[in-house]
């Protein structure tokens, strides 16, 4: 065939048409984009809106960095609404199921440069949430409004889904980070979540705000919450350190093993029973990295924990060996009743009676005390004196008479039988009326509180041992 | 205008596309679970199988018949795109709910069916015509089987809680199956009755008509 005869034939008028047909579409098209093109912009108001609850303008939020990693929390980007000053937070919720995530966006309420209230709550996406379907719109509905700056949201305060508890979990947490984001960015200053357990060592895989521990009759007593770890989900473990640093107890009270079997094959805790710190992590192995994470290619390994639910038996030994790891760092900071004692304050033990130089803190008006504090084997007070007075402006005159010796003979239960009713949630002093309510209450406050601070630290100091 | 009445009609009902020819089932099923979504459907098929029909009508002379299918699908995609766009840029809520079944209207037979057998066969306004009536005819189908599927899939009619009573099934593909199934036998069986009576009528008048012919040949 020529040329010339191809030009004439039906495949070139077929080519041309066709070409032409897209060619024509193309141009169409690509002003037809160029109008009615959504920018990223309006597709991000658009989504805002409907979290929001209506059409907003809203503004970029930049933030430091320190800000954004919190305890359960990661804060992903945040938002002002223009017109009321309201924050919008794309939040990552951790310790859900499965050691997952959610990221929820959550309205935050704010007036007077503080949190009011926190408004829709809006799941974005999720990791590993098996269970995410059980959430329904009533659920998410039931933070709004609920805001309470004294009681995070929780799931064992009602925020909770039946089949669900690990999101329901992990969507308190972002929640709760939210607000605490709004908080810190409001108040100008960064978030420092410290906990008594920042310093301690194996920290990796416990939850530092959910963890506390106590002592009492000898014995170290941790309650436990750890963090998920692959599909092992938190686990709440008791823990009871001796005074030689092994394990004394320790008792599983929330299996975070994901589904059966798998919570049969979970490692018998009793085993660490009598165990110390080095013994424990000689029994977790290699499946504790130097780095301190998880070895998961560790798993096939044929050490006692590695029994099909490994990464769960790994939880349970690694809360074992935090908390004998960690005894006398425990103790330096389980003194009770702290508060109003300075750092000055000394003792010496002599056999069974302790002998306290007790230097107390200013509270208000009433400036420090000093005061001797003998305690003896009975847990009693058996002598007590002021030696330096803090009362100010003459009220010393005003003090409950002899108030130091009233509490010779006293134990810790009664002395603070006298003082709670001048403690608030958070042990600090408050207004109330009653026993050492007299014309200088704030320098009676201090005195009990030394007298409370001695007898409540009674067997602590004698395992402690000497002097400080 | 008798014309225009019949290719109506035939649109509409006689040859309606979802319960006579079974075209276009993969949206049918995909979204009756939803009677707002179906609705939009519905009128979104309506749009572009009115402008495909024309734009194809109107060059039906031009483009040769070698590669006709492929213009027509370069044609019906372009509408698609289009109409996506509109929708993202002005009913952005109807745009989520059809979600993946907005692009997949480029393969729906009915819009590929029609183009092949109507609109290249005829004018530009009888073309419009066969558009929008088959278009409609689609629409009602699939909103009617959408209503009764969220009725009893969810208790609800475009949204608007009805009761508290619901099947899970026919929330479900397999519900919207039995539905459709149904339907279309519903649907077919009526068409039937009222065939058969419109023949009956029609023996009847000519059988009448005849009579009354012989009796006047004999009066004669």
């Amino acid at each position: 065939m020529s040329f010339k005869s191809f030009i004439k034939s039906a495949s070139f008028k077929s080519i041309i048409v066709l070409l032409c047909t897209l060619l024509i579409s193309g141009i169409f098209l690509t002003f037809a984009n160029a109008l009615l093109k959504v920018t990223d912009q309006e597709k991000f108001d658009r989504a805002i809106s409907k979290i929001y609850g209506g059409p907003v303008e809203t503004e970029k939020v930049t933030y430091d960095s320190k800000l954004a990693t919190l305890e359960t929390a990661n804060i992903l980007e945040a938002y002002t609404v223009k017109s009321d000053g309201n924050y919008i937070v794309k939040v990552e919720g951790t310790g859900g199921f499965s050691g997952g995530s959610v990221t929820c966006w959550v309205v935050v309420n704010v007036a007077n440069k503080a949190v009011t209230n926190v408004g829709n709550v809006v799941i974005d996406s999720n990791l590993n949430q098996s269970y995410i379907g059980r959430i329904t719109n009533e659920y998410l509905a039931s933070f709004n409004g609920n805001y309470n700056a004294n009681k995070p949201f929780s799931t064992e305060n009602g925020y909770v889904v039946s089949g669900a508890s690990f999101t329901s979990g992990a969507i308190c947490n972002a929640v709760n980070g939210a607000v605490t984001f709004v908080n810190a960015t409001l108040g100008g200053g960064v978030v420092e979540e410290t906990t008594p357990y920042d310093e301690f060592e194996y920290i990796q895989y416990i939850n530092k705000t959910k963890t506390t521990h106590s002592f009492a009759d000898g014995l170290m007593t941790y309650q436990v919450v750890t963090k998920g770890n692959n599909a092992a989900g938190a686990f709440n473990i008791t823990v009871s350190v001796g005074a030689d640093k092994t394990v004394s107890a320790i008792e599983v009270t929330k299996n975070g093993s994901t589904g059966e079997p798998f919570t049969s094959m979970t490692y018998d805790a009793s085993n660490l029973i009598g165990k110390s710190a080095e013994e424990i992590k000689a029994t977790i192995g290699n499946l504790l990295k130097d780095d301190g994470k998880y070895n998961i290619s560790a798993e096939n390994g044929s050490g006692s924990l590695n029994t099909g639910a490994t990464e769960s038996s790994f939880l349970v030994a690694y809360s074992a060996l935090f908390a004998t790891a960690n005894y006398d760092k425990a103790l330096a900071g389980a003194f009770a009743y702290t508060q109003y004692i300075d750092a000055a304050t000394t003792y010496t033990v002599e056999g069974d009676v302790i002998n306290y130089q007790i230097v107390t803190k200013k509270n208000g008006e009433a400036d420090k005390f000093s005061l001797n504090v003998t305690v003896g084997a009975e847990k009693t007070i058996t002598a007590m004196e002021i030696t330096v007075n803090g009362s100010t402006y003459g009220f010393d005159a005003n003090m409950k008479p002899n108030i130091a010796a009233s509490y010779v003979g006293k134990t810790a239960a009664e002395i603070e039988s006298i003082i709670t009713p001048y403690l608030n949630d958070k042990g600090k002093y408050k207004s109330a009326s009653g026993e050492i309510s007299t014309g200088a209450t704030m320098s009676n406050f201090l005195v009990t509180y030394a007298a409370l601070y001695a007898t409540a630290n009674y067997d602590l100091i004698l395992v402690v041992g000497g002097a400080n | 205008m008798k014309n225009i009445k019949k290719i109506t009609l035939d649109g509409l009902i006689f040859n309606n596309p979802t319960f006579m020819l079974v075209l276009g089932t993969c949206p049918t099923l995909g979204l009756i679970s939803s009677a707002s979504s179906a609705l939009g459907m519905g009128l979104t098929v309506v749009f572009i199988l009115t402008l495909s029909n024309v734009i194809i009508s109107a060059l039906r002379k031009i483009i040769p018949n070698e590669v006709r299918i492929p213009a027509y699908i370069v044609i019906i995609a372009t509408l698609v795109t289009f109409a996506r766009m509109l929708l993202e840029k002005f009913l952005p809520d109807l745009y989520s709910s059809l979600g993946g079944f907005l692009a997949l209207i480029v393969v729906n037979c009915i819009i590929l069916g029609r183009a092949e057998a109507f609109a290249n066969k005829h004018n530009v306004l009888e073309s419009a015509v066969d558009g929008v009536a088959n278009g409609l005819g689609f629409t009602w189908a699939i909103t009617v089987m959408g209503i009764i599927c969220e009725f009893f899939g969810a208790g609800s009619v475009f949204g608007l809680k009805i009761m508290d009573f619901s099947i899970g099934v026919f929330a479900k593909p397999a519900g919207a199956f039995l539905v459709y199934g149904l339907c279309i036998a519903i649907f077919v069986q009526i068409m039937e009755s009222v065939q058969r009576a419109l023949r009956v009528k029609k023996a009847k008048l000519t059988r009448e008509s005849l009579l009354s012919a012989n009796e006047a040949k004999e009066v004669a």
